[in-house]
């Protein structure tokens, strides 16, 4: 017992010597800090370590290239789990104690739970969670996300579904299939509406919960409408058991993934069972040709070779060149607080990432950054674009909601 | 005089602070707590307040598994049933929150009565299964009763004022969680020392020969539901205040299981129990984070290496405790007195 104890006090040392000069060299002027809160050991943790990656990926890439007007910028990461009460108190460390100018946060319910807090402490935030709801500034002012919202998105689906559709004796059927939380639930309203506005059949929901294990009940009572579409709602690790469940069942029915279930990890977590499928995402998949993605993939290449490159660590590479792109205008304002950095994002006007993601404009009564995205289908395990960027108005009929 | 502490009726066996120097440290103690905003930072006093919360919750669920032996896989439920009816109170009924406070401890004591009729007949781990059900049912309740709970999106919280004190200010919001948590302690120490106390325990330890004895097992055994889901849902308003805004996500299962686990930490069954258990988790939840923290920007690359320590270290606290010290710290800290108290000539 005694060894034992002797034991944990050496380890204890050991720890503190170890850590101590870490910590002391991590601070230093100049360096401007940036917070992540994100799940990294939780049921999206999947996702969260991609985005994690590129975001780590593109700091590294800006500060060796000039930093943020030659100061550098850090990233504090923190892993909440995908649960609220840590997600909180993570928040309350990097705001309170750590004090960054701002910072990212994954999880919807961590968002929503903090959005009064959010607005109250002004603090800028970047969303993981594209829902309308953060979208006007009256409501929260220190919000913003690099995409449509998911809203948005269903409602780009329903349009382009309307658009190639050949058959003129009857409308196309669509279900919609989701998780019962407040991301699963988020489009309903806005799409079901736009979907009798374009006339698009809507038929019964499908509640499939996380973690999925078996979708076959919700999607055999899908088969009895039988329809053209079904739109999914997911994450790629969940999403991938509706679609192997699908192809089991020999059902006839084309699925439609949003930006969350549509990732090159559903590729290879589906065994070959999303191929054929479509799915609607702003980002540029990795690899893509375009301008931006040279230095994604080279980055990518020879910081972490052998591993899969992913949207999701394209879409992080977004998340990182928009925020230094605020932090760059307000530092060169001279204004590098939170409301300076909020006056920063909101001169945005058709801000480029070379092509990873649409043009992105945000004003000080409009943080809708992007109404665009394209629809892209996988065929030998790759995701090709089917169709070319597809925009709608940026008018205020559903904004917000 | 004497040279020790030595009873000579069952009056001063009983009483609560048995020393003057148990009373200088608790007085030094409660000082301590008072002063603590005027030299805490602001991180510091949120974390206080978290603490001050968990313990109010630990405290309820301490008499229920602790002191009654009733196995609760429910008690975040029950604290979601004190915040949102807080909550509704405040900002839909109009109500005072010195009124609406209590009034949702007492909904959620009713609440924690209907759960706890299957206690009649079951016990153990079938009692934990039917209190995973109260879990869930509620947890879906809030989640689809849009009307009222504002569903899946949650509810924005009218912040509470007593008087000068609104608590949506930090430092208002620290000193009704340090009197609140002072008074669940007291409360908990005299449940326990009572008529009631005792019949909870003798339920805890042989429900039969309770029953022999004349101990009403069922009503003793609700009445515990009760004043635990009590106390859940005064802590459940309190975090309420805290949080500003509430969804069903901040009171899933896994909360549940962690006030559990601090329990288990600090002693079920004993009146510290809770107060260590809490301190304890917070104090290694913070360590582990700085750790964590500090290793991921020291070596980015490698940062999925350290995410899983903090479940790691957890999962292992843990198992360890159960196998190494079951009655947990606060048995720990009675060997270490009596220890100290013949040092250094012990026999």
């Amino acid at each position: 017992m005694k060894k034992w104890k002797i034991g944990v006090v050496v380890a204890a040392v050991v720890l503190a010597f170890g850590l101590g000069p870490a910590a002391t060299h991590a601070v230093a002027a100049d360096v401007i800090k940036w917070g992540v809160l994100i799940d990294l050991s939780g049921p999206t943790s999947d996702w969260g370590k991609n985005q994690v990656k590129g975001q780590l990926d593109a700091t590294r890439w800006l500060n060796e290239h000039g930093g943020i007007n030659g100061k550098k910028l850090k990233l504090l990461v923190i892993d909440d789990g995908y649960k609220v009460p840590r997600g909180v108190a993570g928040y309350n460390r990097l705001v309170d104690s750590e004090n960054v100018v701002g910072l990212y946060i994954q999880s919807t319910g961590t968002t929503m739970t903090l959005r009064k807090k959010i607005v109250s402490d002004g603090v800028v935030t970047i969303a993981a969670s594209f829902t309308s709801k953060f979208q006007n500034p009256a409501k929260t002012p220190f919000s913003f996300f690099v995409s449509p919202s998911y809203a948005t998105m269903g409602r780009i689906a329903l349009r382009w579904i309307k658009d190639t559709w050949d058959d003129s004796s009857r409308n196309p059927k669509i279900c919609f299939l989701y998780p019962d939380n407040k991301y699963g639930r988020d489009i309903l309203k806005v799409c079901k509406d736009y979907a009798k506005k374009i006339g698009v059949d809507v038929g019964p929901d499908q509640v499939i919960n996380w973690p999925t294990k078996d979708a076959t009940v919700q999607l055999m009572n899908m088969k009895r409408y039988n329809p053209d579409w079904a739109y999914i709602t997911s994450t790629a690790m969940n999403g991938a058991v509706i679609l192997k469940n699908a192809r089991s069942l020999g059902i006839k029915t084309k699925f439609i993934s949003n930006i969350r279930n549509f990732e090159e990890t559903l590729i290879t977590l589906s065994g070959g069972a999303s191929e054929g499928t479509y799915g609607v995402h702003p980002i540029a998949p990795y690899g893509a040709p375009v301008p931006g993605m040279k230095k994604v993939v080279q980055s990518h290449e020879s910081w972490h070779p052998g591993e899969m490159g992913t949207n999701v660590y394209v879409e992080g590479w977004v998340n990182i060149l928009c925020a230094s792109q605020a932090l760059r205008l307000a530092d060169k304002a001279g204004d590098l607080t939170p409301v300076g950095i909020r006056k920063a994002f909101e001169q945005f006007k058709d801000f480029k990432t070379g092509g990873l993601a649409p043009p992105l404009t945000f004003t000080s009564t409009d943080h809708r950054a992007s109404m665009a995205a394209k629809i892209y289908t996988i065929k030998d395990n790759r995701m090709i674009a089917v169709s070319d960027w597809i925009e709608l108005p940026k008018t205020m009929e559903y904004f917000g909601k | 005089m004497p040279a020790g502490l030595f009873h000579e009726n069952y009056h001063t066996d009983e009483r609560i602070f048995q020393t003057w120097f148990a009373k200088v440290w608790l007085i030094a103690f409660l000082l301590g707590g008072v002063l603590f905003p005027v030299f805490g930072s602001k991180y510091a006093i949120s974390i206080m307040i978290e603490v001050g919360i968990a313990i109010i919750a630990c405290h309820g669920l301490n008499i229920l598994t602790g002191f009654t032996g009733q196995i609760s896989l429910g008690h975040a439920a029950f604290m979601g049933v004190g915040a949102y009816a807080c909550s509704i109170l405040i900002g839909q009924a109009g109500l005072p929150f010195i009124v609406a406070l209590p009034m949702a401890g007492a909904v959620a004591a009713l609440v924690g009565m209907i759960f706890g009729i299957p206690s009649l007949r079951l016990r153990g781990l079938y009692l934990a299964m039917a209190t995973i059900a109260a879990q869930f049912i509620i947890e879906f309740t809030i989640r689809r009763w849009d009307s009222l709970t504002g569903g899946v999106e949650g509810m924005l919280v009218d912040p509470g004022s007593i008087g000068p004190f609104h608590f949506d200010n930090h430092y208002h919001l620290y000193y009704l969680t340090f009197i609140l948590a002072i008074a669940a302690t007291m409360a908990t120490k005299n449940i326990v020392r009572s008529r009631s106390g005792r019949a909870f325990v003798a339920i805890r330890d042989r429900y039969l020969a309770a029953e022999v004895i004349g101990v009403n097992v069922f009503r003793y055994r609700l009445m515990s539901f009760a004043v635990s889901s009590f106390f859940a849902g005064i802590a459940g308003a309190l975090l309420a205040q805290y949080l500003q805004v509430i969804t069903h996500e901040s009171f899933t299962i896994h909360q549940s299981i962690d006030y559990l686990a601090m329990c288990i930490i600090g002693g079920l069954g004993h009146l510290l129990g809770g107060i260590y258990g809490v301190g304890f988790w917070f104090i290694l939840e913070r360590i582990l984070e700085v750790v964590t923290t500090t290793l991921n920007s020291t070596y980015p690359d490698h940062m999925t290496w350290f995410v899983s320590i903090r479940e790691i270290v957890f999962g292992f606290v843990i198992v360890s405790f159960l196998i190494f010290e079951p009655d947990g710290l606060a048995a720990r800290w009675r060997t270490i007195r009596a220890y100290w108290k013949l040092w250094p000539f012990s026999y």
